[in-house]
């Protein structure tokens, strides 16, 4: 249901987002989340972004190499969980 | 420059630029035959050499094929050229990057591999498939989430881990 809910309230998704889509996603976010954010997209080789909220993201990749996989084991984050979005599955970060 | 080389300029150049291997024809009863005519051994092989890297039109090659066959089918060279073409077609074709198995199929080690993947993820196992690049398999799952620490027990087992629309897709 909270994905649901989530996914109205995103209505500015675009299946292709740029760099530029991302920073802008960042803002209103406390540099604290930011930070956290950031590192997580190093450690998988900074993929696009599709939705950023307070507690986790959407990123634009369907799925994750081991190699990413232990990237974000390292850094601790929360769930990783598979997406079904308009433009097909992604993955979710908890963080 | 010679006719011939001329000719071979322009196959490169038909090469380079993807035109359909309809501009190969051979000539008419007039001597007119369109743009690159297929007159001699050398011009078949190269022909042969055109259809052999699946350059243009394959629904084309038949006629082509059927052409060279008939007009130098006593030439050994070139026969020899279109029966190896034949052959690395074949293995082109033979080449399966991964087929669909079932699950009892897989050896009993990535068997109880695909279980315990199975297991960690709370999915069940709806497809297997083998391949050259390793064993795949997709996952129907309620909960779509993954922990912390199932993520660090999967870390140690597979190669990659894929979101599917009701679960996951795993490599190992």
């Amino acid at each position: 249901m909270k994905d649901l809910i989530d996914s109205l309230t995103e209505a500015t998704w675009v299946p292709r987002v740029t760099h530029a889509d991302t920073l802008e996603k960042f803002k209103g976010l406390e540099s604290k989340t930011k930070a956290r954010i950031k590192k997580i997209l190093k450690a998988i080789g900074e993929p696009k972004v599709m939705a950023v909220y307070s507690s986790r993201m959407i990123i634009d990749e369907a799925s994750l190499t081991l190699a990413q996989l232990k990237g974000v084991t390292r850094l601790k984050v929360r769930n990783v969980g598979a997406f079904d979005s308009y433009a097909g599955p992604r993955i979710e970060i908890g963080f | 420059m010679s006719e011939l080389d001329l000719l071979i300029e322009k196959l490169s150049y038909a090469q380079r630029k993807r035109l359909p291997s309809k501009d190969f024809v051979f000539p008419d009863a007039d001597g007119k035959g369109g743009r690159w005519p297929i007159q001699s051994a050398k011009q078949a092989l190269i022909a042969i050499d055109f259809m052999r890297k699946g350059r243009g039109k394959e629904s084309e090659y038949g006629e082509i094929r059927k052409a060279i066959e008939s007009r130098f089918g006593r030439n050994k060279k070139v026969m020899a050229a279109l029966n190896s073409m034949d052959e690395d077609i074949q293995n082109q074709e033979g080449l399966e990057e991964a087929s669909q198995i079932e699950l009892h199929e897989l050896s009993p080690h990535h068997e109880k591999q695909a279980k315990a993947i199975a297991k960690l993820l709370d999915g069940k196992i709806v497809e297997a498939w083998d391949g050259i690049h390793g064993k795949v398999i997709f996952l129907k799952a309620h909960n779509s989430r993954l922990s912390a620490d199932k993520m660090k027990t999967l870390a140690r087992t597979v190669r990659w881990i894929g979101a599917q629309k009701d679960g996951w897709s795993v490599g190992f």
